[in-house]
């Protein structure tokens, strides 16, 4: 009875059924959060902090050329192509890849490897855009999340085998 | 009413408020709503000697001397209040004939009272219903659900805000899942009462003496950012004879002041605490409404006022959004999730 009652305990994929909303419940990586994953939330920050200071981020073009595959590597970018995928949609998140390509900032394998993760996300209800809808803040953020991954990836590399 | 013939679970949707309890549930077609006083009165029965039981309205009128508000903290918060509860939620659920065979969703406020929530298992294990199920989720997401889209809104990023009588609560919600709870005992619908009731002896220059349910009265029926209009009341002295006066400022600067507070922890408290945990939510969260719910999104052009406020502190445009009843709302939601989860089992 006490888990039934306690507001902060609910069963969010018992909620996302009754609601008829298909998908991981959690967004992309199935992690339930309430009030204690605040917690675990800034010991996840601290890891990334850790990751990050341990590893200089790549200095050359393209920006992120290995997908990283540590744990929190694979966090982080779910969080941004989930970021992407709610801002423009599928279509404008995989065009904001190839932009960025484009650009420099990923190696074509590195795209093709963040398309395929996108395709395994599930596309948000009713969200269309393009990358003609993604500001100057939202690209920022992007290249925030690729500075953390080629760190990741740098970090990945240098560690023995 | 609940119908006897009628074998399927009954979805109910159930907020017991510091202030008001409603009841939202299905009669035949349509969808009943019970809204009382969440307080009750004992006499004694005349004719027979025995114990009665008044609940709500009818209490809070015939028995002001001796009625009681058991959830004043929005739990309750010791055994007396929580049998208090009992005898009043019981009687609540024999008065509206609502079935056991039923599936009921409790809206619960998301503060940290381990006690208060143990003592409301009590209270709900007593009540008579649920047999099916009884399940609890946040008040300020059952009352998001009937500003947006209903149940399909568990699908979206939201920011929801519940403006209540004994807490301020604020999380963010990512496809369902919580981010962020934040509540304050410090910016209360209580004591916007409490003030109103300064306020006026201020403005009569101590003339006038009001209690906190006069004040949320005056709240209730006059409070408005739209189109508000001084009003009159009398009292009687005490040595005989009444005493007319008018009320131009108190009202308005207790809300005022409210809305204010709120925008200030929303603003400087909550969001940074989001952005700090979870910057994409924070940045998608502001694209989308922003939902208001509880008692105090009843007052005329609150809302309005909350998004202008709002927009000029974050220096950005935020868009605030109320169910038609916030009052109402977490019930309505409730109800909502009971419905598909009856239907589920």
């Amino acid at each position: 009875m006490a888990g039934r009652l306690n507001p902060t305990e609910y069963d969010i994929g018992e909620l996302r059924r009754a609601a008829d909303v298909s998908g991981d419940p959690a967004g992309s990586m199935g992690v339930r959060t309430h009030a204690r994953d605040v917690v675990r939330s800034k010991v996840y920050e601290a890891v990334a902090e850790r990751e990050l200071t341990a590893a200089p981020a790549a200095r050359s073009r393209p920006f992120l050329d290995d997908q990283p595959s540590s744990l929190v590597a694979v966090r982080t970018t779910y969080e941004w192509l989930d970021f992407l995928q709610r801002r423009v949609g599928d279509d404008g998140a995989r065009e904001a890849l190839s932009y960025y390509e484009r650009i420099g900032w990923l190696s074509p394998a590195a795209e093709e490897r963040l398309r395929d993760h996108l395709a395994a996300l599930n596309p948000p209800l009713s969200r269309e855009g393009s990358l003609a809808d993604l500001d100057a803040d939202d690209h920022r953020l992007s290249y925030d999340y690729v500075t953390k991954l080629s760190a990741f990836a740098a970090r990945e590399r240098e560690r023995p085998e | 009413m609940a119908d006897d013939e009628d074998a399927e679970t009954m979805p109910i949707g159930v907020k017991l408020g510091s202030t008001r309890t409603v009841l939202v549930y299905p009669d035949g077609d349509d969808i009943e709503v019970a809204r009382t006083l969440t307080c009750l009165a004992t006499y004694e029965d005349a004719l027979t000697g025995e114990e009665r039981v008044l609940y709500g309205q009818e209490a809070a009128e015939e028995y002001p001397d001796r009625v009681q508000f058991m959830l004043r903290s929005g739990l309750p918060e010791d055994d007396e209040n929580a049998a208090l509860a009992a005898t009043f939620f019981e009687t609540l659920v024999d008065e509206h004939d609502l079935p056991e065979d039923s599936a009921v969703v409790y809206a619960i406020p998301t503060i940290e009272n381990d006690a208060g929530l143990k003592n409301l298992e009590s209270v709900v294990e007593d009540s008579g219903i649920g047999d099916k199920l009884v399940r609890s989720y946040p008040e300020s997401l059952c009352g998001a659900l009937p500003a947006l889209d209903g149940l399909d809104a568990v699908d979206r990023i939201l920011v929801a805000v519940n403006l209540g009588s004994t807490n301020l609560e604020a999380c963010a919600y990512r496809r369902g899942e919580q981010l962020s709870p934040f509540a304050t005992g410090g910016v209360t619908g209580n004591e916007i009462d409490r003030r109103i009731a300064n306020y006026v002896e201020e403005e009569t220059q101590g003339r006038v003496n009001i209690d906190r349910t006069t004040a949320r009265e005056y709240k209730e029926e006059h409070a408005d950012f739209v189109d508000y209009e001084p009003f009159t009341d009398v009292i009687q002295q005490p040595g005989g004879g009444s005493h007319e006066y008018t009320i131009e400022d108190s009202v308005m600067d207790a809300v005022d002041e409210y809305v204010d507070e709120v925008v200030e922890e929303v603003a400087n408290t909550f969001l940074p605490e989001l952005a700090n945990d979870y910057m994409k939510v924070y940045q998608l969260a502001l694209d989308e409404p922003v939902v208001l719910t509880g008692g105090m999104a009843c007052i005329p052009g609150l809302a309005d006022e909350v998004e202008t406020r709002l927009s000029e502190t974050l220096q950005r445009e935020v868009t605030v959004v109320t169910a038609d009843r916030p009052d109402l709302a977490a019930a309505e939601g409730a109800q909502s999730i009971a419905a598909r989860l009856a239907d589920a089992e």
